[in-house]
């Protein structure tokens, strides 16, 4: 029994001696524990990847600073010029702005996602009004015979552009919204930490990007006889709404895209948006001859932007100075121009500036022109009323005339 | 001639004490050399150690051949030294028996004393820089030491642990 207690004894004093010997540290392994710790937390608040795990690393950072606290005075020697409380105080804040970061790149995340979603159902709502245009057209192939069923069906097809236009306008929007918000460096850290996958789903707005824009151009290229003036305006607008999004976050898409063909897709976007932006501006101007000749406007034939002010200018002297010499059909033809020219300055100055067409400028010169017109094309009807009233002058002086004659020859007579 | 040997005096009073105010050197007085945490080094090859950030470089043959009588290669792994108030360096190594007191001399380091820690040396040796003493760890059994350039007092374990933290 005494030698068991004894051996018990000795067993308790080797541990105590082991547990103290394990206690004991020099001042060169507190600093140097305190170095590696720290370096540990920084690394740790680096590749942190949820707001969650910050906290908690925050919490432990609590409890490392207590720990440390009662060498303070030996790390101040040892952070040297540091401080004790410097290091701790950036080491708080790197934790803090750790947090903040996580937090925005959670709240991107979910933006993503809901414009994942968003993209998902515009890119639904196109395939269906794309659907829906094709077998419009088919439709019309097969109704050349009847004109009256035809042009039905022409109107229910460009109805059916207007909202795929609609829909490119609000998906425009959608975009430039979403990514005007993010943040893409953030959104990299992101990808590097945390679910990758997540962000792959997002590769989606380029792609659709790309498909969009190969669209309208087969579009343009195939329904050229269907499209009316206002159709191309129309589209004018969306192309300038386009390619501005393009420009102001192609890189940031491109960035954003998952994919392996990013770059490929990005150059042929680009290239398709300058191809459009031609074959629009070439069958605005064909389509802007024509309307003008069915308005009974009868401007010289232009095929540039440069021949359609060099026409209008033309037009509109030749016009002034015919108005000037009291030409007859002068007014008709003033009417039907400010008709036209209306339409262009209430509804489409913008559509004509962007697409290339006139300058504000020269639409401010064309307008003033049109004015000069105004002032010398006087409706025929006022200067017929002038003769009738000079006609009925005449003709009541003469009545005046007889009436006294007749009055002196019945007084001559009495008398 | 009585005058001629008091002007030889007063010249010869003159100028010593002339040439002794142009020999006076300037002296700062109560400077703290102390180190506040030491320096853990490893040799080279040849034996040498640099501890860049407190300047100083010097080989550690001599206090090897000191200890194992042996300079064939260099067997000691690891250097650990810190200097005292006084300006003393402290300097052992792992499992050495002794630690060397050295002073610093014009591109030399002097044995000022070699102080015996223990018979089987010490294993895991650190030093730490306190107020008027330098203390000697072995981190592997627990025990200290106080040291200073005169000797050696070993240190009550429970007096040590507080002085460790």
């Amino acid at each position: 029994m005494r030698a068991r207690i004894s051996i018990l004894s000795l067993l308790l004093l080797f541990i105590s001696t082991a547990v103290f010997a394990q206690n004991v540290k020099s001042d060169y392994e507190i600093q140097k524990s305190f170095k590696q710790k720290y370096k540990l937390y920084q690394n740790k608040l680096d590749t942190v990847s949820s707001p969650d795990r910050v906290k908690a690393l925050m919490d432990s950072i609590k409890v490392f600073d207590s720990n440390y606290q009662d060498n303070y005075e030996l790390l101040n020697k040892a952070l040297y010029p540091d401080t004790y409380s410097e290091k701790m105080d950036e080491l708080r804040q790197s934790s803090v702005n750790t947090l903040n970061r996580l937090r925005t790149i959670k709240q991107q995340s979910e933006q993503m996602t809901t414009l994942q979603q968003k993209l998902n159902g515009y890119e639904q709502s196109l395939q269906l009004l794309n659907q829906h245009a094709d077998s419009l057209k088919e439709a019309m192939n097969k109704s050349v015979a009847s004109e009256k069923h035809l042009s039905s069906m022409v109107r229910k097809y460009r109805s059916s552009l207007e909202k795929r236009d609609d829909l490119i306008m609000a998906f425009i929007d959608s975009t430039v919204v979403a990514y005007q918000q993010m943040d893409i460096n953030k959104m990299q850290n992101l990808e590097n930490v945390d679910n990758p996958e997540q962000l792959k789903s997002n590769g989606d707005a380029l792609k659709m990007i790309h498909d969009i824009s190969q669209q309208n151009l087969q579009i343009l290229k195939k329904n050229s006889d269907n499209l009316q003036l206002q159709d191309y305006m129309r589209m004018s607008k969306v192309e300038n709404q386009f390619e501005g999004m393009w420009d102001r976050l192609g890189d940031k898409i491109t960035e954003v895209y998952n994919g392996k063909n990013a770059d490929q897709l990005a150059s042929e976007i680009t290239k398709n948006l300058s191809e459009w932006n031609q074959m629009l501006r070439d069958q605005t101007l064909a389509v802007l001859n024509d309307t003008l000749q069915s308005n009974g406007i009868n401007l010289k034939s232009f095929d540039s932007p440069e021949g359609l002010y060099s026409s209008l200018n033309t037009y509109l002297d030749e016009k002034i100075k015919h108005s000037k010499n009291g030409g007859s059909e002068s007014y008709q033809d003033f009417k039907r121009f400010q008709q036209f020219w209306n339409k262009v300055e209430l509804q489409w100055s913008n559509n004509f500036a962007d697409a290339g067409l006139l300058t504000q400028d020269q639409m401010a010169s064309i307008d003033s022109k049109v004015d000069m017109w105004a002032e010398n094309a006087k409706p025929a009807g006022s200067n017929n009323l002038l003769v009738y009233l000079l006609g009925a002058s005449v003709l009541l002086a003469v009545a005046l005339g007889v009436m006294l004659i007749r009055e002196k020859k019945s007084n001559s007579k009495k008398s | 001639m009585k005058s001629f040997l008091t002007t030889i005096a007063k010249i010869v009073l003159v100028s010593a004490i002339g040439l002794a105010g142009c020999k006076q050197s300037m002296v700062i007085s109560r400077v703290d050399y102390s180190q506040s945490i030491e320096s853990v080094l490893k040799p080279d090859q040849n034996g040498m150690v640099e501890d860049v950030q407190h300047g100083l470089k010097f080989s550690i043959m001599p206090l090897q051949y000191a200890e194992t009588q042996d300079t064939s290669s260099v067997t000691t792994k690891q250097i650990r030294y810190i200097r005292g108030a006084e300006g003393y360096y402290y300097i052992t190594a792992p499992d050495y028996k002794n630690v060397y007191v050295m002073a610093p001399q014009k591109d030399r380091l002097r044995l000022e004393k070699k102080i015996q820690v223990s018979n089987n040396g010490v294993q895991k040796p650190a030093f730490n820089q306190r107020t008027s003493y330098i203390q000697l760890l072995d981190r592997k059994s627990g025990e200290s030491w106080r040291l200073n350039a005169k000797g050696i007092q070993k240190e009550e374990k429970q007096m040590a642990k507080n002085e460790g933290k």
